[in-house]
């Protein structure tokens, strides 16, 4: 028996050896390879945030705005973006998807830093973090024209509430006025924005400048539909003295290398398998030429257009658009700014400096490319002429990835104006949009993107469904 | 067909050459171990014993493979082909003779140095199982299904992965068989139980579990099969198989027994010492290839020419597709012109063109064991070696592994000691399957092979020598060379794997008995990945058509993961009367596993042909994984038999999870099941059994709190990563934290019966179970407007029931001629109870609009698809001006992936020394996503694409919208309620529209028709031995030899829906997401080979 007593204390012992050799503490249920959400400094979660709002509007929303904007149309000998130019895109395509995702991605984050801003006071991070909260709610909001605002981007709410155009707008405009009533001065000293703000490298007077420029194409997007509240707030912008951009909003950081390129150049060109679905349209193209513009050559690799949307019939030789990975993705352009400030004093302001606006938005315009001037004129006509000049030159200034803002401009100003011709009529004229030649919704152009089809499946709060062609809030009517 | 003979014939001459080799540089090799291995053997034996032997017969003869076994040791012998045993014994030892299907025998040796003895009757049941913690149990106490493969089974025919000749022979669980050298088998018990989580089974070796995770890439872009764990493990080295399929057979494993346990027992070392030796050569073609139309070639749209660049609007066709005009066989130039000078060649089809563009393969396996045993001490040593190379032209699908395995116990007194350990190496190569990347590794094999016209030679392409097979000069700038696509692809995989246990046992009496087993598994692997730069030589046609190059990219991962286990029971048994017998077990588990992924890869390459990540300009993206989950495990299990016929097994287990919310993270799981043998008078047996069970289940690490990192931005088809601007940043990741999360729980009912009739002739095993699972874990999508993309939490109710059935019989059964015949049915129906939240759907994964769900109401796993928009009254809405379908972005319900049922049989017949056996495998019903039948439709090759011979057509049975109505009113709404909005359709799919009705952009609702039906029956294998008669054999200094000759995979039948691939290969991995189907996979292949065995 003793024998017995020995092997059992000596098995016991060996067995409490090794379970005392293993660590038994269960408590280690984080991923040891990240971050908790609340380890973010501010200054680590600006620049991605920046670059998500860039990755969204210069990817998916740059590729439609340009297609219904008509700079590009889709390759005769090619396939990629047939749907968006013949309108036949769905709800559950990629674009209107994967757009809604990535700029709801950037958000969390801006809006993360936002609340941390608010808590610390950080008034700089907080005015920083606002613009691009309105920024990119803004074109959300003009593209899907009904969006969660208030209720986004918090994990307590899995059905966050839609809110139509008009109550989004009000609250921009509150953000935005909020954030700019804050005393920045105020903020602390040891903790302020330096290079990770890719755009303007934290100075504050260009993120000001930036908010009221944002205030004023709140207001300017709002005179069809509301008058009055884009005149009383434009008035008073000027009466109080607000300072504008005078350079470009941009990220301006892209490199020729995987992933780290302008998004529009690195999805359509570098990830692409067919680099050259995106031909020169014969609306754009046309109205270069026409005026003897020299960007021409900067946009296109030749002068053979296509009629928009002339995929079945064009041809393999059309002119291939011109991409380059480094070029920036704007938010505002300096020529933007430019043209936002000559509306409104055009239509706000007794038009007294708008031919000036108009031309210093031309110029910043031409500058962009290194092109030297065309043939613009301001008409200082009547207030249509002048406005259909603005707009038309803001059109062109969009050229390549802001196209959706020229999109947004053409739903509420009409211009550039909508033939009634083919493209290939000698009546034709130039810089008219035209109706896609492949066109499947029966002549009616896109006026929106259709709420996304997993948002529509997942969010119970989502509206019912609107069709491409259904005219948007800011159009009025 | 004379090369590919000629190229057999040389192989063979390599072959021989090579056996002869590999046995000699063994010999020398293992000398040394051998010499060794023979001394500790010696120390052992005992001078009183002395040899017996006999022969052991049945009813119909001897009866070879029969184990004799000495009571009290482990000292055994097996019967050869003639029935003949050897064995040391002393006089008084008892020897067991057991067989599987038969009585078990006891004789006590005499005097007479022969015992001849003769198995009756019996049946499978008392037959031996190993359960939970190594435990073994008589079959017939078992209140579950369990089902035994035997080693014999297993090696019929050579495998390289011990599980891949198995499918359709287990009843209730579905194997899928690797397609390719090296790749994984896919194993699932009694239907899909986890969502997000692994289906795999958990496999026991030799009492301890091991990993059978993978480092493959899987999904639709460049993905790969670099096998799994359970590869690592030497068919060759393995005694038996059992598969344990009920909830009340694997609870006491824990929680990864929910999937099902599989529990492998090594060979040991019996009686004298005895060195085998078993070769096996195996050529391999491949299977099935798509099968394409035959009538249309080059071309698009009805027409052969093309707008090139350089040669104007009626150039040969650049196109990478069979949309030509019919077939006329005159001989005409194609390819790119060159300096004048251009490629002519019949226009007409090459039937064979991507069979032919395959090779044979060849498999080489060598096998070598040596083990010896008695009552104090045993030992077996087995080393394997398996050459492979597939079907793909060069080495670029090839696979080599080495494996050695120990398994050694010694024994005094009450005191045990065991070691069982494995260690492999394995060298593989794989070629990558799925949609390619210019932007990184290029393309992709499969993918480029569809897109072929089914006039253009492969096979001529591969001279690099012809400037038209050059990238630069190559036909069409939509599709890469072949040949310049595999040789640009390298994928180079490493793996050390060990794993093994010592266990410590101690019997204080016959009652009471303690264990300890202490495993570790340690899996190393490296991943080396690169792709060829590809450049077009400005101006050359390729340049013109502005034809994508390959950027290029190197790529190095390394994957470490570690599982430590260990328990501790105590064991108590006894016989409390004549009749009642108890036994009690209690013991407590610790788990760990933990492990480490470093990857880096670089983009964008500058030198060529140098494969650093050092060769590129641009920043190297890093990936860092590390992981440790840890459970903690306590529990008991008691078994009271009467009359050893009726017997109720008790079992609870309690497990605390390092995965789940602390606060939360014990679940306690308890199971019952009955066995009782109502019938058992020598020619009938019956036995019913229930049970009933619960399991919990644990998730995997890290899924409750929102966690964050480097940031990187969504840009459409292309990203924004970090470090970026010459910043970092982190940003929130899309998981919302869920501190609420708790264990899945799976309550399972089992019932069944197994009965055997004329004296074993007949036999039937069914099992009809039904198993709920609540709160299953999945990753719930929310809506992205949160600013998140999921939440990980307990949100579905999921439902399995099935049957299970097995049929065994020996129709014949004479002096020389025996028939065996073993039938499985399987069916099972999962169904999705209930899904939390609004959406009754949760998406599994997609492809091209086609979304895989798991749907509340319907079996896991339902196809939806974009689909033609269609009135009220069912009739297809087509577009007026195109004729094809209207697309409403609506999806439709297209069918399930789930099975209807699978069958498996299988006939072996002995007459003398030959045995024949051969099983067919039929797996009915299901559906499955086929890439290959899409990108076949798109490029014209596919059978289909000539509906109509291609001539213009009306959608049948189709209406279009009124245009009168938009006319009196543009903004009209078409109702597809109001019949009277619609007109009859006369809009024809005009014929040079054909072509583009086939492209998904322009007619998005024909994506449906990629989802075809999976059902195959196939010939598994088949397979002639020939064992030489013992006298033979003796005179050769032997104590058995045998050879066959086998073929796996023989034939594959598929119905016409799917003519395009072999059901069972896909690249999505081995979870749910694999029953979603294909995406350009690579083929599955054939085999012939050829084994000898010897021992000695």
């Amino acid at each position: 028996m003793k024998h017995t007593y020995k092997i059992i204390s000596s098995l016991t012992l060996v067995g409490l050896l090794l379970f005392s050799a293993c660590e038994t503490d269960l408590d280690i249920n984080t991923d040891p390879d990240l971050l908790a959400p609340s380890e973010i400094p501010m200054s680590t979660e600006l620049p991605g945030s920046q670059t998500g709002i860039a990755g969204a509007t210069g990817s998916y929303f740059a590729l439609a705005g340009g297609f219904w904007s008509q700079y590009w149309t889709q390759s005769a000998v090619a396939n990629q973006y047939k749907s968006l130019d013949d309108y036949s895109i769905t709800s559950s395509s990629a674009i209107f998807e994967g757009g809604w995702a990535a700029m709801y991605d950037a958000l969390t984050d801006v809006r993360n830093i936002k609340a941390n801003a608010a808590t610390e006071e950080n008034w700089n991070y907080y005015l920083i973090a606002t613009c691009l909260e309105v920024y990119s709610s803004q074109v959300l909001v003009d593209l899907y024209d009904a969006i969660p605002y208030s209720e986004a981007n918090n994990p307590a709410i899995l059905n966050p509430k839609f809110e139509t155009a008009q109550e989004v707008y009000d609250i921009m405009e509150a953000d935005l006025k909020m954030a700019l009533s804050k005393d920045l001065s105020l903020s602390p000293q040891d903790n302020i924005p330096g290079e990770t703000d890719l755009i303007f490298a934290g100075d504050m007077t260009d993120w000001t400048k930036f908010a009221n420029t944002l205030l004023l194409k709140i207001y300017l997007r709002q005179t069809e539909v509301r008058a009055s509240v884009a005149s009383n707030g434009i008035q008073t912008l000027l009466s109080n003295g607000a300072q504008f951009l005078d350079k470009d909003a941009a990220i301006t950081q892209f490199k020729d290398e995987d992933s780290r390129s302008n998004p529009l150049y690195e999805s359509d060109r570098r990830q692409l398998n067919v680099s050259t679905n995106l031909r020169a349209s014969h609306t754009m193209g046309s109205f270069l030429q026409d005026n003897s513009d020299d960007r021409l050559a900067k946009f296109y690799d030749g002068t053979t257009f296509q009629y928009q949307g002339d995929f079945e019939d064009g041809s393999s030789t059309t002119s291939v658009v011109e991409l380059s990975p480094t070029s920036p993705i704007y938010f505002i352009s300096l020529a933007e700014s430019k043209f936002l400030q000559a509306e409104a004093n055009l239509r706000y302001a007794g038009g007294t400096n708008s031919e000036t606006l108009f031309n210093q938005g031309v110029a910043a315009a031409f500058s962009q490319w290194e092109a030297t001037s065309g043939t613009y004129t301001y008409p200082n006509g009547s207030l249509e002429e002048n406005l259909e000049a603005i707009i038309t030159q803001k059109w062109v200034a969009n050229f390549p990835t802001n196209g959706f803002e020229s999109f947004f401009e053409q739903n509420r100003t009409g211009y550039p104006k909508v033939s009634t011709l083919d493209q290939s009529d000698p009546s034709y004229i130039s810089g008219q949009l035209s109706y896609s030649i492949e066109g499947k919704t029966s002549g009616k152009l896109p006026r929106r993107f259709e709420f996304p089809l997993n948002e529509r499946q997942r969010n119970t709060n989502t509206p019912t469904h609107a069709a491409l062609t259904k005219s948007v809030w800011y159009q009025g009517n | 067909m004379i090369s590919l003979l000629k190229r057999c014939v040389f192989t063979h001459k390599v072959i021989q050459i090579k056996l002869i080799q590999t046995i000699l540089q063994m010999k020398t090799k293992f000398n040394g171990i051998l010499t060794l291995l023979l001394a500790l053997v010696v120390q052992f034996t005992f001078a009183q014993e002395k040899q017996i032997s006999g022969t052991v017969t049945d009813e119909t003869g001897p009866l070879p493979g029969v184990s004799v076994i000495i009571k009290g040791t482990s000292t055994g012998a097996e019967t050869d082909f003639d029935g003949l045993y050897t064995i040391t014994a002393k006089q008084g030892d008892i020897l067991i003779f057991s067989y599987v299907g038969m009585d078990t025998k006891s004789v006590t040796v005499g005097s007479s140095n022969t015992l001849n003895v003769t198995l009756t009757g019996g049946n499978l049941l008392d037959e031996v199982v190993i359960s939970a913690f190594g435990t073994k149990r008589q079959s017939r106490s078992l209140g579950y299904s369990a089902t035994k493969v035997s080693s014999a089974e297993l090696t019929e025919v050579s495998t390289s992965n011990p599980l891949e000749s198995l499918s359709g022979k287990v009843a209730g669980v579905d194997i899928s068989a690797p397609a390719q050298p090296g790749a994984s088998a896919k194993v699932i018990f009694r239907g899909f139980g986890s969502i997000t989580g692994s289906n795999s089974p958990l496999y026991i070796i030799d009492g301890s579990p091991i990993q059978d995770g993978s480092s493959s890439s899987t999904g639709a872009t460049s993905s790969f099969d670099a096998g799994s764990g359970i590869n690592d493990i030497d068919s060759n080295s393995i005694e038996s198989i059992n598969f344990l399929k009920g909830a009340a057979a694997t609870a006491l494993y824990g929680s990864r027994g929910s999937n099902g346990v599989i529990v492998i027992t090594t060979k040991r070392g019996k009686d004298k010492l005895k060195i085998s030796v078993s070769n096996s050569i195996d050529i391999h073609e491949v299977a099935r290839t798509p099968h394409f139309q035959q009538s249309f070639g080059t071309g698009w749209a009805g027409v052969s020419y093309s707008n090139v660049v350089g040669e104007g609007s009626l150039a040969a066709s650049n196109e990478n597709g069979s949309w030509g005009p019919l077939f006329n066989g005159e001989v005409r130039p194609w390819s790119r012109i060159i300096d004048n000078q251009q490629l002519i060649k019949p226009y007409s089809v090459l039937e064979d063109n991507i069979r032919n563009f395959y090779t044979i393969g060849s498999t080489y396996s060598n096998s070598l064991s040596v083990s010896s045993g008695n009552e104090k001490s045993d030992v077996a040593f087995t080393y394997s070696r398996i050459d492979s190379d597939g079907v793909i032209p060069t080495d670029n699908d090839s696979f080599k592994k080495n494996n050695f395995g120990l398994n050694a116990g010694i024994k005094k007194g009450g005191f045990s000691a065991r070691m069982s350990a494995n260690y492999s190496h394995k060298k593989q190569k794989a070629v990558a399957t799925g949609q390619g990347d210019d932007a990184s590794f290029g393309k992709g094999l499969t993918q480029e092979l569809i897109q072929i016209p089914n006039d253009v030679s492969i096979l001529d392409m591969e001279d690099q020598s012809v400037i038209f097979n050059t990238p630069s000069y190559f036909y069409t700038p939509y599709a890469a060379n072949i040949y310049k696509t595999l040789n640009n692809n390298f994928i180079g995989i490493e793996k050390d794997r060990f794993f093994g246990n010592v266990s410590f046992r101690y019997e204080f009496n016959d009652n009471f008995s303690t264990s300890l087993k202490v495993s570790t598994d340690i899996d190393n692997e490296i991943i080396k990945r690169h792709g060829a730069i590809v450049e077009y030589i400005d101006g050359s046609p390729q340049d013109n058509a502005d034809a994508n190059g390959v950027v290029g990219a190197v790529s190095e991962g390394k994957y470490t993961r570690r599982e430590f286990d260990t328990y501790f029971n105590l064991n108590y048994n006894k016989q409390i009367n004549d009749k009642i017998n108890v036994s009690v077990l209690a013991g407590i588990n610790f788990n760990e596993r933990n492990g480490e992924t470093l990857y880096a890869s670089v983009f964008d390459l500058d030198l060529p042909n140098y494969y650093e990540l050092s060769n590129s300009a641009s920043t190297p993206n890093i990936f860092q994984s590390d992981y440790v989950r840890r459970v903690f495990g306590i529990y008991s299990q008691a078994e009271v038999s009467y009359d050893n016929k009726h017997f109720l097994t008790l079992t609870a287990r309690n497990d605390q999870s390092s995965t789940l919310p602390i606060e939360n993270n014990s679940y306690f799981y308890p199971s019952a099941s009955l066995a009782s043998v109502v019938v058992d008078d020598g020619s009938i047996f019956t036995k019913l059994r229930a049970g009933w069970a619960r399991i919990g289940n644990d998730t995997n690490m890290y899924q409750v709190f929102s966690t964050a990192g480097q940031a990187s931005n969504a840009a459409y088809f292309g990203s924004i990563q970090y470090p970026f601007g010459g910043v970092n940043s982190y940003e929130i990741f899309g998981r919302i934290e869920n501190q609420d999360l708790g264990p899945e729980i799976t309550d399972e009912i089992e019932i069944g019966f197994e009965s055997r009739f004329l004296g074993n002739r007949l036999g039937l095993d069914v099992s009809l179970y039904n198993r709920k699972t609540d709160d299953l874990i999945v990753n719930l999508p929310v809506a992205r407007s949160t600013g998140y993309g999921s939440v990980t939490g307990n949100f579905v109710d999921l439902e399995n029931k099935g049957i299970e059935l097995t049929f065994t019989a020996k129709p014949v059964v004479t002096d020389n001629f025996r028939w065996d015949l073993t039938y499985t049915f399987t069916k099972n129906k999962s169904k999705v109870l209930d899904v939390i939240g609004e959406e009754s759907k949760i998406a599994i994964t997609s492809a091209y609009g086609v979304n895989f769900y798991a749907e509340e109401g319907q079996p896991l796993g339902v196809f939806y698809a974009p689909s033609p928009a269609k009135t009220d009254a069912g009739q297809i809405i087509a577009n007026e001006s195109t004729g094809y379908y209207t697309y409403s972005g609506q999806e439709e319900a297209v069918g399930t992936s789930q099975r209807d049922f699978i069958m498996g049989l299988r006939n072996s017949f002995k007459y003398k020394n030959f045995k024949l056996a051969f099983s067919l495998d039929w797996k009915q019903g299901g559906k499955m996503y086929s890439y290959t039948k899409r990108l076949s439709h798109f490029v014209g090759n596919g059978i289909e694409t000539t509906y109509n011979g291609r001539n213009s057509w009306i959608i049948p049975n189709s209406v279009i919208e009124d245009p009168a109505l938009l006319e009196a009113d543009e903004n009209y709404e078409y109702d597809p309620s109001n019949p009277d909005d619609y007109i009859e359709n006369t809009s024809a799919v005009q014929f040079d529209k054909v072509t583009a009705f086939y492209n998904m952009t322009q007619n998005p609702a024909a994506e449906r028709t990629h989802i075809i039906d999976k059902t195959f029956v196939r010939v598994r294998d088949l397979s002639l031995a020939y064992n030489v008669p013992s006298d033979v054999v003796k005179d050769l200094g032997l104590s058995s030899l045998s050879f066959s000759i086998y073929g796996k995979n023989l034939f594959l039948w598929t119905p016409g829906d799917n003519p395009y691939v072999d059901p069972e290969t896909t690249n999505y991995g081995r979870g749910i997401t694999s029953e979603f189907g294909e995406f350009a996979t690579n083929p599955s292949q054939r085999t012939y080979g050829a084994s000898l065995k010897l021992s000695f």
